[in-house]
C-alpha cells in the first residue's frame, strides 16, 4: 500500500541531529498529554483520494488551523492535538467537499476518521466517539470533562478514577486506589505530563481544581514505555489549556451528609462499640471555584487561571472534633505558540492545605490532644515542543515540585465557638505547644493534654525530560511507524525533622473505672532530642518505542525502556541501585478492517524504580527511647514511680540496626493481556479485557537477629546476642511475589442520541505473599509457611453501572447521570498472639494469608440531575447530586485488633452516608 | 523486518536476564530428624498407693530445641555435658558466654495456656485430644490441671471449652495443642500425627523444620553444627524449666489473670542456664563420631540423637 513519504533534506537532518543532541543532555516520563487524528478521504465508492486538502481547526488548537494534503493512500495525520471535543475537519478535493464537526480527541488515542466526499456536494456530518478503538493496545479508559461533569464523580480526580474498570473500590487508603491488582502506592500519577507521584510514598501528592480537568486517562496495563514505570496503574491527568474563546466559570458545590436518618451505634453486651455511628456527627463539604481562560493572542497564546477553595468538616467514629480540611488550589497555565515550529507551556499549581483535628480513629480523645497538619506544595513546569516537521517533534519538559507536610498540635484558641484546643488564660491565640508531653489513653482512658509529636517533612523533585517523536515514517516493507525516543533524569530529596513534644510520652489508664476525667500513669517513655535527616535519590532513564502499522488494520506496539535508579539513606549510602530493562510488545488487530472489532494481545515488563521510603528504612537516624513504669506499678509495689531509675524497664538506643542486602533487584511485573472488543450494533460494544500480572522480587525485609520457634509465635534466641532487638535486612527474595488475574467484561453504549452508558463487571484474583513493598511478610521466618494466600487486592467481584441521559426538553437541557458500584469484600486475617518483643502482641498467622474471613461487600448508587439555563451572557448550571441514595452503610475497615483478640467483627468506620450535593456553575 | 529484529533482540535478552537473577543468599528451609532414646521417654512413678509404675510415653518428651552453632564441645569442656562453644563472658551478671546460634527451631512449643494451671506445662504436639490431656495430668502425673476455682479437672471437654471462651478461639486448630492435621497423610487423625512417634526400634523420632535458614560455612568450607536438647517435664507437676512464666499472652478473662508462659527468649544463646538434671542433650553421634551434626551441605538431611542425660 502507499504510505506517507517523508523526504528529509540536509538542513532538516542537521536540525534533527541538533534535537537529538539536545535530547541526550536533557533528562521524561513524558506521558501522553495529547491525541492524534488520522483522516482518510474516500469517495462514494470508497476509493482513497490523494492530494485532498484537509484542514483541522479548533478554538483549542494553539497555532491556529492546520492544513495537510492527503497522501497517495488518501491519509492525512495530525498529531500533538490538545484533548478536546470540538475539532473541525474540512476536506476539499476535486471529488467533493466535506465538513466534520465535533471530532473528539482523547489523550494518547488516535481518532480514525474516514471522510466521504461526493462530487458537487458539501457533506456535513457530526463526529462521535468511537465504540471501539481498534489501534490501542493498552488496558484502560479516558474520562473526559464532559463525562465527569455529567455523572456523580466525587469531584476529585482520585475519586473519579473509581469510575474506570479495573480500579478496586473501597480498598485504597487516603484516596489512593488499587489499580490493576497492584498496591495503592504502586501507581504513577501524571499531571500535564509531569510526574506528580510522591517520591517518598508512591501515592498522589497534589490536589487541584476538579473543574480544570480536561481529561483523565486511567491505564491498568499494557501501556507503552513512554508512560514510565509503575507496577500498578497510571493516572494521567491533563488540564484545560484555554482556547480562542474567553471563558469564565465559577462554581459552588455544597455537600451535606447530615440530612439523613441517624444510624445508631452497635454496642456489644460488654460495652464495646462493634460499629460506630460513623460520620453521623458531621459531614459537610464546600467547594468554591473559579476559572478564567482564553486567548492572550488569538491562535498564538492561551491561558487558564483556576482557583478552588475546598473545605470539609467530617467526623468519623464518634470523634467529637471534626476533621477540618481547608485547602486552596491555584492552577495557572500559559501556552504560547509563536510559530508553527515552537510551542511553549508554563505551568504552576499550588495546593496549600491545613487540616485540623487529624486524628479520627478513636472517640477517646480530648480536644487538646488533637493534631494539625499543614501540607501542600507547588508543581511548576516549563515545556518546549519543537515541531521540526509535520511528522517530527521534540518535547522537552523541566519540572520542579516541592511538597511538604508539617504536623504539630492544634494551635490553641480563645474562641469559645471553636471545638478545638482551648488556650490557657496566659496563652496567646494560635500558640502551638511544643514542650508539654502528650498523654495517650489506653483501655478507655482518653488521650489528653497535648499532641504527641511534631514533624516537618519537605520533598523535592527536579525532573528534566525530553521526547523525540518521528511519526508516520514509511516502512520499506510496508506500513508506517511512529517512533518515539525519550530520556529523563530526576533528582529526589526528602528532608525530615521529627520531635516528641517535651521528649516524653505518657501512657495512661483510667484511675477510676468509667470516669473519663481520671487517669493514672501506666508507663511513660522518654525520648532523645529531635532528629533531622535527609534521604535522596536519583533516576535516569530512556525509552525507545514504535507503533508500527504494517497494514491499516494491524498495529504493533513495541519498545523498551531502561531505568537507572539509585536511592540513598541518610548516610548517603546507596540502598537501592538498579539498572532495569522494561520491554513491551503488544499488537492490535481489526480482523475485518471496519473499525468495529479489536483483538489485542501482548506482553510487557514493568519495573519498580523504588521509593525514598524504602531507602529510608535503613536510615540510621532514630529516637533513643527509655521506658519507665508509672504509678500503676508504683502503687502496687509501694516503691514510687517517676524518674525512679530502678524501674527503668527498657532502653532503645538511638540507632537503627536495619540494613540492606548487597544484592537487590528492583521489583518488576510481567504482564500478559488479551483484549477482545466488538461493536455489535451501532454505538454499542461488548468487550472482554483479561490481564495476568506476575510481580516478583518485591522489597521485603527479614530479621537477621531473632530466632523463632516452630511457628514463629515466640523468639527463642538471638544471632547477635541481643534478643530484644530486631535487625531487619531489606531483600528482594524470589518468594516475595504477587500474581494477579483480572478480567473486565463490559457493555458500552457511547454517548449518542442523548444517552450513553456502560456496565462493567470485573473479576479478579490476587494471590501472593506481599501486598506492597516492606509489608513485613518475611520478618518472621517460620511465618513463611502462611505467607501465601489471598491478598488485600483480591476484591473478587466488582460491578459498575454508569448512565447518562439528556432529557428531551429543549431549549433547556436537563441531564441525568448515575453511577452504581457494587463490590465484594476483601479478605482479612486473624492474627494470633506472638511473644516477640518485650510485651508481645497479636501478630502471627495460623493459616494461609487471606483465608480467615472477608469483609462484607458493599454497594453505592448515586444520581445526579443538572438543569442548564441560558442566562444573560452565559449559562447557569444548577445541579443536585444524591450520593449513596439508599444510605447503605456497609462496614468499612475492620479492627484487626478485635479480630485478633476477641474474634469480634468490629467496624472502624462505615460507608459514606447519603449526601446531597447542591451545585451551581455560571459560565460564559 | 530489520527493525523488528532489533526489537526482538532487545526483548529476549531482557527477559533472559530477568529469569537468571540470583539473590546471592543460600537460604532454604532445612529439615531433619531428632531421635529421642526410649529411656528419655520413660519415667518411673511412685504411686500414692505405694506401687511403682514405669511409664514410657511420648508425653514424657518435653519441648525439643534445635540450634545451629559454630561447633559443639564435648562434655566437661564448656559444661559437664556436651554444649555449643560460647563466646567470651563480658557481662558480670551472666553466668556463661553467649553461644551465638545461627538459627534454630523447636519441636513443640507453649502455645495456648487457657488456664493458669496450664501455663508452662503443656507443649504442643504431645496430646491426641483434650481428654487425653486431662487424664495424663490427673492419672499419670497425679497432678491434675485445676480450673479457675482451683478444682481438679477430669473432663477434657472442660479444658477445650475454657480455651474457646478464654482465648476466643473457635476450633481445636487455633488452640494448637492437640492433633488437628494428618501429618503422616494416612487418612486418619491419630497418635501417629503427634510430633514424635515411636519407631520400630522402640525409640522416638520427630521431624524439625528450620524455616528460611541462611547457610553458613567456616573457612574450611564446613557448615555449622546442629545441636539439640530436650526439656524433660519436672517431677511432680510436669512443668518445664525452659518456659518463662512471666512471658506469654496476658489472660485476664473472668477471674483469671495470668501470663500464659513462653520459651525464654535467649534460650538458644545460653541453654545451660535453663537446663537441669534430667534433661537430655545431643552428645557424640554414633553414626559420625562428631558432637552434634556437622553440615557438609545445606542439602543434608541430618538425624540427630538427643542421647546424653544431664545428671
Amino acid at each position: 500500500m502507499d504510505t506517507i513519504r517523508i523526504q528529509l533534506p540536509i538542513p532538516r537532518l542537521l536540525r534533527l541531529f541538533a534535537a537529538f543532541a539536545a535530547l541526550l543532555v536533557a533528562s521524561p516520563a513524558l506521558a501522553q498529554t495529547t491525541g492524534s487524528l488520522r483522516v482518510t478521504v474516500v469517495d462514494s465508492d470508497e476509493f482513497e483520494i490523494p492530494n485532498a486538502e484537509v484542514t483541522l481547526s479548533s478554538p483549542s488548537l494553539p497555532g491556529g488551523a492546520q492544513m495537510k494534503t492527503t497522501s497517495s493512500s488518501g491519509i492525512a495525520v495530525f498529531s500533538d492535538l490538545p484533548p478536546a471535543s470540538n475539532y473541525k475537519v474540512e476536506v476539499k478535493s476535486p471529488a467533493g467537499e466535506a465538513l466534520v464537526e465535533n471530532v473528539p480527541i482523547k489523550i494518547s488515542r488516535e481518532y480514525a476518521l474516514t471522510v466521504t466526499v461526493a462530487a458537487g456536494e458539501v457533506i456535513v456530518v457530526e463526529a462521535k466517539e468511537k465504540a471501539v478503538d481498534t489501534s490501542s493496545t493498552s488496558r484502560g479508559s479516558v474520562l473526559t470533562k464532559e463525562f465527569l461533569q455529567r455523572v456523580p464523580s466525587g469531584r476529585t480526580y482520585q475519586t473519579a478514577v473509581q469510575q474506570a474498570a479495573g480500579v478496586a473500590v473501597g480498598t485504597g487508603q487516603g484516596g489512593n486506589p488499587n489499580i490493576g491488582g497492584a498496591a495503592q502506592n504502586e501507581n504513577t500519577y501524571m499531571l500535564d505530563g509531569a510526574n506528580i507521584t510522591d517520591p517518598v510514598t508512591g501515592t498522589f501528592s497534589v490536589n487541584f481544581n476538579f473543574d480544570a480537568i480536561q481529561q483523565i486517562e486511567v491505564l491498568l496495563g499494557g501501556y507503552m514505555p513512554e508512560y514510565g514505570v509503575s507496577l500498578g496503574g497510571v493516572v494521567n491527568v491533563v488540564t484545560d489549556s484555554g482556547s480562542n474563546n474567553l471563558e469564565f466559570n465559577s462554581s459552588v458545590f455544597y455537600t451535606n451528609g447530615d440530612w439523613r436518618p441517624r444510624m445508631d451505634e452497635r454496642i456489644s453486651a460488654d460495652g464495646t462499640t462493634l460499629a460506630p455511628n460513623g460520620w453521623d456527627n458531621t459531614f459537610q463539604t464546600i467547594q468554591i471555584g473559579a476559572i478564567v481562560k482564553g486567548p492572550v493572542i488569538r491562535d498564538k497564546a492561551f491561558f487558564i487561571l483556576s482557583y478552588q477553595h475546598s473545605r470539609s468538616l467530617i467526623a468519623v467514629s464518634g470523634t467529637p472534633q471534626s476533621r477540618d480540611f481547608d485547602a486552596h488550589y491555584v492552577l495557572g497555565k500559559l501556552t504560547v505558540q509563536p510559530s508553527s515550529e515552537h510551542r511553549f507551556t508554563a505551568f504552576l499549581q499550588m495546593d496549600p492545605t491545613t487540616i485540623d483535628n487529624t486524628y479520627q480513629g478513636s472517640p477517646f480523645l480530648k480536644d487538646d490532644s488533637q493534631g494539625r497538619q499543614t501540607q501542600g506544595g507547588a508543581v511548576t513546569s516549563a515545556r518546549w515542543q519543537w515541531f521540526l516537521s509535520p511528522e517530527t517533534n521534540l518535547d522537552t519538559v523541566f519540572t520542579f515540585q516541592k511538597s511538604f507536610i508539617e504536623a504539630s498540635s492544634v494551635p490553641c484558641t480563645h474562641n469559645r465557638d471553636r471545638v478545638q484546643n482551648k488556650c490557657q488564660v496566659d496563652e496567646a491565640e494560635g500558640e502551638i505547644d511544643w514542650y508539654t508531653p502528650g498523654r495517650i489513653g489506653q483501655f478507655g482512658a482518653f488521650d489528653s493534654v497535648n499532641n504527641i509529636q511534631y514533624y516537618f517533612d519537605d520533598r523535592f523533585r527536579f525532573n528534566l525530560s525530553s521526547k523525540l517523536s518521528l511519526l508516520a515514517i514509511e516502512d520499506p516493507l510496508g506500513g508506517t511507524h511512529d517512533f518515539k525516543f525519550g530520556v529523563e533524569g530526576s533528582q529526589l530529596i526528602w528532608d525530615q525533622t521529627q520531635g516528641i513534644n517535651g521528649n516524653l510520652v505518657y501512657y495512661d489508664l483510667l484511675a477510676v473505672p468509667f470516669d473519663p476525667e481520671s487517669f493514672a500513669n501506666y508507663f511513660y517513655v522518654e525520648y532523645s532530642k529531635p532528629i533531622k535527616f535527609r534521604t535522596t535519590g536519583s533516576q535516569f532513564n530512556f525509552f525507545l518505542q514504535d507503533s508500527w502499522k504494517p497494514v491499516p488494520n494491524l498495529t504493533i506496539n513495541y519498545g523498551t525502556r531502561f531505568d537507572n535508579s539509585v536511592m540513598r539513606n541518610d548516610l548517603g549510602e546507596p540502598v537501592l541501585s538498579a539498572n532495569m530493562w522494561g520491554p513491551r510488545l503488544f499488537a492490535a488487530w481489526d480482523p475485518w478492517g471496519d473499525q468495529k472489532t479489536k483483538i489485542a494481545t501482548g506482553y510487557g515488563r514493568f519495573n519498580d524504580t523504588g521509593r525514598l521510603s524504602v531507602a529510608d528504612f535503613t536510615s540510621q537516624s532514630g529516637y533513643g527511647a527509655k521506658l519507665f513504669l508509672g504509678e500503676y506499678f508504683g502503687s502496687a509495689n509501694g516503691t514510687g514511680f517517676l524518674n525512679n531509675q530502678t524501674l527503668n524497664y527498657e532502653y532503645d538506643p538511638a540507632t537503627n540496626f536495619n540494613t540492606s542486602h548487597d544484592t537487590l533487584r528492583n521489583p518488576r511485573t510481567d504482564e500478559l493481556v488479551l483484549i477482545l472488543e466488538r461493536e455489535v450494533i451501532t454505538d454499542f460494544a461488548l468487550s472482554s479485557s483479561m490481564s495476568g500480572k506476575f510481580t516478583r522480587n518485591i522489597f521485603e525485609f527479614d530479621d537477621i537477629n531473632i530466632i523463632y520457634d516452630e511457628n514463629g509465635s515466640t523468639n527463642i534466641g538471638s544471632r547477635f546476642g541481643d534478643p530484644d532487638t530486631n535487625r531487619f535486612r531489606i531483600r528482594t527474595p524470589q518468594l516475595a511475589k504477587r500474581d494477579v488475574f483480572q478480567w473486565d467484561l463490559s457493555a458500552r453504549k457511547v454517548v449518542a442520541r442523548r444517552w450513553g452508558g456502560q456496565i462493567i463487571y470485573t473479576y479478579s484474583q490476587a494471590f501472593g505473599s506481599s501486598n506492597s513493598a516492606l509489608s513485613g511478610s518475611f520478618a518472621n521466618d517460620p511465618q513463611t509457611q502462611y505467607n501465601y494466600g489471598n491478598l488485600l487486592n483480591a476484591q473478587n467481584h466488582v460491578v459498575r453501572v454508569i448512565g447518562i441521559w439528556d432529557l428531551p426538553t429543549d431549549p433547556w437541557t436537563q441531564q441525568i447521570g448515575l453511577f452504581f458500584v457494587g463490590a465484594s469484600g476483601y479478605p482479612i486475617d486473624r492474627a494470633y498472639w506472638s511473644n516477640v518483643g518485650v510485651n508481645g502482641g497479636f501478630g502471627v498467622r495460623q493459616r494461609p494469608r487471606g483465608t480467615y474471613t472477608r469483609e462484607p461487600g458493599f454497594w453505592d448508587l448515586s444520581v445526579r440531575f443538572q438543569q442548564v439555563f441560558d442566562v444573560r451572557k452565559g449559562r447557569l448550571k444548577l445541579s443536585v447530586e444524591a450520593q449513596n441514595i439508599t444510605n447503605n452503610r456497609a462496614g468499612g475497615f475492620v479492627s484487626q485488633n478485635f479480630i485478633a483478640q476477641t474474634n469480634r467483627y468490629v467496624l472502624l468506620n462505615r460507608q459514606d452516608p447519603f449526601r446531597l450535593q447542591l451545585g451551581a456553575i455560571y459560565e460564559f | 523486518m530489520f527493525r523488528t529484529s532489533i526489537a526482538l533482540g532487545l526483548l529476549l535478552p531482557a527477559l533472559a536476564t530477568g529469569c537468571a537473577w540470583d539473590e546471592g543468599l543460600e537460604i532454604r528451609n532445612m529439615t531433619g530428624t531428632v531421635v529421642i532414646p526410649r529411656e528419655a521417654a520413660t519415667r518411673t512413678f511412685q504411686r500414692s498407693d505405694g506401687t511403682v509404675e514405669e511409664v514410657t510415653d511420648v508425653r514424657l518428651i518435653g519441648p525439643v530445641y534445635v540450634g545451629l552453632y559454630p561447633s559443639v564441645q564435648p562434655e566437661d569442656t564448656v559444661q559437664r555435658y556436651p554444649h555449643p562453644e560460647v563466646g567470651p563472658l563480658f557481662s558480670a551478671d551472666l553466668s556463661i558466654g553467649d553461644a551465638y546460634p545461627y538459627g534454630g527451631t523447636t519441636i513443640g512449643t507453649f502455645r495456648s495456656a487457657c488456664l493458669k494451671d496450664m501455663a508452662c506445662r503443656i507443649p504442643s504436639g504431645r496430646f491426641y485430644d483434650f481428654q487425653e490431656m486431662a487424664d495424663w495430668f490427673a492419672d499419670t502425673l497425679e497432678s491434675p490441671i485445676k480450673d479457675i476455682y482451683d478444682q481438679p479437672i477430669t473432663s477434657g471437654e472442660l479444658i477445650r471449652q475454657t480455651c474457646f471462651s478464654t482465648l476466643n478461639y473457635t476450633s481445636d486448630a487455633e488452640i494448637g495443642l492437640t492433633v488437628t492435621s494428618d501429618r503422616n497423610e494416612d487418612g486418619v487423625l491419630d497418635h501417629e500425627d503427634l510430633d514424635f512417634v515411636e519407631r520400630t526400634d522402640g525409640n522416638f523420632e520427630g521431624e524439625f523444620l528450620i524455616w528460611q535458614q541462611e547457610y553458613a560455612t567456616n573457612a574450611d568450607g564446613q557448615g555449622f553444627t546442629l545441636w539439640a536438647f530436650m526439656d524433660s517435664p519436672a517431677p511432680g507437676d510436669g512443668a518445664f524449666s525452659t518456659c518463662d512464666s512471666t512471658r506469654g499472652r496476658q489472660v485476664d478473662e473472668y477471674a483469671e489473670d495470668f501470663r500464659a508462659g513462653a520459651v525464654y527468649q535467649d534460650l538458644l544463646n545460653r541453654p545451660s542456664v535453663r537446663l537441669n538434671r534430667g534433661d537430655w542433650v545431643a552428645g557424640q553421634q554414633e553414626a559420625t563420631g562428631d558432637y552434634g551434626y556437622i553440615y557438609q551441605s545445606p542439602d543434608d538431611l541430618p538425624e540427630i540423637w538427643i542421647n546424653w542425660q544431664i545428671d
